[in-house]
Formats: C-alpha cells, structure tokens, sequence
C-alpha cells in the first residue's frame, strides 16, 4: 500500500507491505511525530499523518517483518542560497 | 462542591515530569533517588523513552580530560559562542560537573560509552574549545527508562500536555488529552518540571523536536523568557539528501576550485554569517553551485572537531554509526544528485527557540516550575552548547532540576486546584475540535517555513524582513481562533501552531530591540548594525506575560560585575561594584 506526501520542501512516500504486519506496533512507539496510528480496520500499522515524517527511518529499522519502505522523492525544493 | 474528577482523568503525584525524554527520565530518576518516598510520574506525548532528540542525535557528550582546565574552557565559551552573555556562574558550574555526569550515566543507567582498553572513559580533545567528546550509544534513553520503572517511576504514555495549573502563581499540575481517544487528563502535583524540548517550528529532518506547547504552557503560568533572539541555527547541508556536513564549513568551495570558507570566515570555529553571506555572493555571482571536498581526510576530520578521532575509533557508538549509515544509505540511493567526494551542498536553516528563563537549578521564575532539558537552554544563559553535548545537556539540567524538586517536593503541601482553571482550560484546548471554518494548523507551519527558502528573514536579518515578519504573525493571529481539527492528532497540531507563533513573534520582537550582531553558533545578525556592540547591548533581552496576555519585554544588565571574564572597556555599571575580584 502506497502513502504519498508532496510538501512545499520535502516529499516522501511510504510503501507498507500491509499484509505482512505482524502488528507488534514498534513503528508506533519508534515514530514521535505520531505518523504511525493503528488501522481497526486494515487491521495493520498506517501512515496516517504522513506529512510528519522527518524521514529519520526509525520506523522502519524498527519493524519486526520489513514491511516499511521510506522512499524521499524530493530533500530540498527551495535552495535558501538560491533564495 | 465541584468534583475535579468529573471533568477528566485525575492522577496525583509528588513530581510530575512533563516529557519523558532524555532530560525528562534523568529528572524523575533524581528526584526519586533524592526522595525514595516520592510519587514520581512521568507524562509523555508518545512513548517514554523512546522519544525526544537523543534518540538520534544523542552521540556524544563533552567533557574535560584530566588536564583540561574549566575556568580555561569557560573562557573559550564566554569569548567564541554567544559572546559575553553567557550566565557565567553557572556555565563554570555546568563545566565543572560534566565528567561527572556521564559517570553518572554509567553507574545508574547502564549506558555504554567510549571505553579505554582499561575500562576508563575515553575521550577526545577538542582543537580549540579546551574540552573533550565521550561517545555514548543512543539506546541509553532506553536504558534510563528501565532505571526509572526499576526505582518505581510511574509513566503515563500518549498524553500531550498543554497548560499548567497554578494555584496563586504556584503550579499544582498541568491539563492535556490522550493522543489516541482524545480523553482529558488533569495532573496534580506538588511539583512540575516541563522537559518538553522548545520551539523547532517546522520539520528539521530526521531528529524530533518540540513544537512550543511546552514553552507556551510555561509562559501563560507566569515563566520569563530570555535570549529567545539567539535561536538560529544554521546546518551545511548535502544538496541532494538534506543531510548534515558536521564540519563541513571548513571545506566549502566554489566551481573555481577555491576554498571558500578561508575567504569569508578563515578563523570562525563554527558556520557562520559571514560565511553565509559569502556563499549567497558567490552563487548569485554565477561561482556556484559550491561544494564540500571530501578529498582531504585529515582535514575533513578536524572539521569535525575532534583531534585524534578516526571513524570507528569508538567515539561514535555502534549503535549511531548504524543509524547513520542506514539514512545516508537510504538517502544516497534516493538522490537526484551524484554524491561521490565533492558533492553539491546547500544551507538548512533552523529555527529553534530554547528560551525558558531558570535558575542554576533550571527551576522558572514560577515556584513549583522547572524546566530542564532543551526548552531552557537560551533561557538558562550558560550558552554552553557545543556540537555533541545534546545528551550532555538533558543530563545536567535534568540532575539539578531533579535534586531541587525533590527537595522542593518533600518540604511543600500539595495546593488545591482551581476548579474554575481546569474548565477554562479544557474549554480551550477542545476550542478547534469540529469548529466549522477552514483553517489547518499546516497553513502556519508552511507560512513560517517558507522564511527558511531564503536567507533574510532567519539569518541576515533588517529592520524592513524583521518587520515583514511581525506583519505575518498579526495575520496569523487571526487565523489562530480559526483553526480546526477533527482528531486528536490535528487537534494537538493546532495549540502547536498557536504556540509556535508565540515563540515566533517573541524572537522576532527581541530581533528587532537588539541593535546589534553578535555569536556564531546560534547567531543574532542585523543587516543595518553587523558589530558586536558591547558598549549598549551587554544585556539580556526578556519577556513575561503581560496583564493582556501578551508578551511583555524587559531587559536586564548581565551582571557581569559579578563574573571572571568581561569584554576590553567594559565599566561596571553605576550602583554595582566588583564582586568578581573583591571576592577573590
């Protein structure tokens, strides 16, 4: 399952293999920008505020099966020394 | 009789904690260790001990080798970081004790640092500063975690907190809401220490930071401010990942293959504006883009500060060497830019305000309100910071705060709370929550991050950009009552954003009093009055809430009348004498 975010700066996208979480939650408790909540129903761990990610891949060292892949599409959009 | 009960979930405690970070557990474990009989509660917007900087950032800790002498380092603080602003005192003391500290480490919580074949700490010495780096491995937080639970700590998770209670200017507990279901919860204690971090605005990669509810709460009990204007930090960045160049402004140069950084600041010990400004001058005079050379290892290596160090000496723990190299791998593979030895660097500015105002005990001018940890570190004045002292500092100020509110905590009652308060505030904090209007806290912190797309507003500062942005911050008060939320997350996003436009007004308001430029680390820079001006500005730029709620400024002499080290020309001020050297 893909998640998308397009900032102003920074963009990223996260690919979770929903099918494969063993639902121990560890990106959960990894993640203190509360970008991982708990989907009841999809009954697996979500990106649901995405636009938090300050691309630190602690999420996704800590996952139990591998199933997080942070991939940054875009670092800096707005070069300051261009500015 | 109002039941405080029936307004949300009540926990007393003796000392709450407010942030269960690196200085949060260091605090409570103190404390407990000072008080075994005290009830000691943790509160944490995520999960205690896995959150707050140190998690990543922690790589280190300064120190001095036997043979390093404090009041030396001190002076090299006083004169090479925020000049002549520095709490003296209390920077001595700081220094004093910071081999201590993470001695301190070792024998509470476990933690692993850089070893001598004889188990003795291993350090190394810094070029200039006359201190030394121990390395220390990230999973110490978790360590400390253990450590508390062990002692009988108590830690509530997923909590966010945003005001604190005060009964008669004393604060008896703080109010927030359960991050997953939204539940109020009110803490009652005789004693409250906000370890929340400070004001980081928008998004800085990869680290956590605070957002400003922590420093907003402080504020609105009745804790100054002070030093907000030094809260600029500027990072060499690799173009392509957005990653740090520790030490890379030595070794900046432009597409004519010369060095830069020795043209515009050869004997700064840090980046600094006249760097910066030289590498805005060299791109728009068509010399860019500029780069790092990563060619000369001996050199990259005293960039990055420490002499004698070489990767995988034992400075950089395991642990963080895996984190970095799993985000510099992860960030390489993903760039648009070729890497290789002489990669593409940019600027990352960084807006990060740490202005509550403490005592050496890092207790606030509110009795019963502590605040260690980063949210007070321009606050405090040590003006201390060194790159790799994160940990340092949590430690420190967590071990004074902890020691006093222990005995603070032991002696007090604990005060009644003000019904009539909780309501206020509940009513306050679920304000947003379904209101019907249009306005996301993310149209804020895009608005303040869009300063950091050039270089005036943040960095190079004038009158005219400084005005610009206390402008913005009026418009942004307007859309603050209209922000909306419809869960938890957003809902906490809002006093995030209303919080971070306090900060931001307080900073750009003392930008604007101060007449002058003066640091390097976290520099304050103005366009029109580029000198150090130690004739008019030896002083500490203040704010209290004023009767309106607004920020009041006040400013104060730095006593240094009182402190070792003072600028060429300095004269005591009429109605002070010389206690520096009468007391010796």
């Amino acid at each position: 399952m893909e998640f998308v975010y397009e900032g102003q700066q920074f963009s990223v996208k996260h690919i979770v293999a929903t099918e494969r979480c063993s639902g121990c939650r560890r990106c959960i408790r990894a993640c203190d920008e509360d970008v991982w909540r708990w989907d009841k129903e999809l009954n697996c761990a979500i990106p649901k505020y995405i636009g938090e990610c300050v691309h630190c891949y602690k999420c996704e060292m800590a996952c139990l099966n591998n199933c997080i892949e942070i991939i940054p599409t875009a670092m800096i959009k707005n070069d300051p020394l261009l500015g | 009789m109002n039941n405080i009960n029936e307004l949300g979930k009540v926990y007393e405690s003796d000392v709450l904690v407010i942030g269960g970070g690196f200085a949060g557990l260091v605090t409570a474990i103190k404390a407990i260790q000072e008080g075994p009989d005290l009830d000691v509660l943790i509160v944490e917007k995520g999960f205690t001990g896995f959150s707050g900087q140190s998690t990543k950032a922690g790589n280190g800790i300064v120190a001095h080798l036997p043979d390093q002498d404090v009041m030396e380092s001190t002076e090299w603080m006083v004169k090479n970081q925020t000049p002549y602003l520095n709490d003296q005192e209390l920077l001595y003391d700081y220094l004093s004790t910071n081999t201590d500290s993470v001695q301190w480490l070792r024998d509470y919580a476990g933690a692993q640092v850089s070893e001598n074949p004889d188990g003795s700490m291993k350090m190394w010495r810094h070029p200039e500063s006359k201190l030394a780096g121990i390395g220390i491995e990230l999973r110490t937080i978790e360590k400390l975690r253990k450590t508390a639970l062990g002692l009988g700590v108590r830690m509530v998770d997923q909590v966010n907190i945003f005001e604190v209670l005060t009964n008669n200017g004393t604060a008896c507990g703080a109010v927030g809401f359960d991050m997953n279901e939204g539940e109020f919860h009110i803490f009652h204690a005789k004693a409250v220490a906000m370890a929340t971090h400070g004001c980081q605005f928008k998004k800085l990669g990869r680290e956590f930071m605070g957002y400003g509810t922590g420093i907003g709460a402080a504020f609105r009990a009745g804790a100054h401010i002070r030093n907000i204007e030094f809260s600029t930090q500027i990072e060499i960045v690799f173009k392509g990942t957005n990653v740090p160049v520790y030490g890379g402004y030595n070794l900046i140069f432009n597409q004519e293959g010369t060095n830069i950084s020795k043209i515009y600041a050869p004997d700064a010990p840090e980046i600094s504006v006249p760097l910066l400004k030289g590498m805005v001058k060299e791109v728009r005079e068509g010399r860019g883009p500029l780069y790092v050379d990563l060619r000369v290892p001996d050199d990259t290596l005293i960039s990055i500060g420490w002499e004698g160090m070489q990767i995988g000496d034992g400075r950089l723990m395991p642990d963080k060497i895996e984190w970095e190299e799993y985000v510099a791998e992860k960030a390489n593979k993903h760039s648009t830019l070729e890497y290789g030895l002489t990669p593409e660097i940019t600027i990352d500015t960084r807006l990060q305000a740490e202005p509550v105002k403490t005592n050496h005990q890092f207790k606030t001018d509110v009795e019963g309100l502590w605040a260690p940890g980063k949210i007070s570190y321009q606050g405090s004045a040590y003006f201390g910071w060194h790159r790799g002292d994160g940990v340092g500092n949590a430690v420190q100020t967590g071990i004074r705060a902890g020691k006093d509110m222990a005995e603070f905590a032991m002696k007090a009652p604990l005060l009644d709370i003000d019904y009539d308060q909780v309501v206020k505030y509940k009513e306050k904090i679920y304000a947003p929550l379904n209101r019907p209007t249009n306005h996301k806290p993310n149209d804020i912190f895009d608005w303040i991050e869009r300063y950091g797309f050039g270089t005036d507003k943040l960095i190079v500062k004038s009158e005219a950009s400084i005005k610009e942005v206390l402008d913005d911050v009026k418009e942004m008060k307007k859309i603050i009552p209209e922000l909306t939320a419809d869960d938890p997350h957003t809902l906490a996003k809002c006093h995030e954003a209303a919080d971070s436009v306090l900060s931001l007004e307080m900073i750009f308001r003392a930008a604007l009093e101060r007449k002058e430029s003066r640091g390097v680390f976290y520099p304050h820079y103005r366009e029109e009055y580029p000198e150090q001006d130690d004739k008019n500005w030896l002083k500490w730029i203040n704010f209290k809430m004023g009767e309106d709620g607004e920020p009041e400024m006040y400013l104060e002499d730095v006593p240094l009348w009182k402190y070792p080290f003072r600028p060429e020309g300095y004269e005591i001020p009429e109605g002070h004498v010389d206690e520096w050297n009468e007391k010796k």
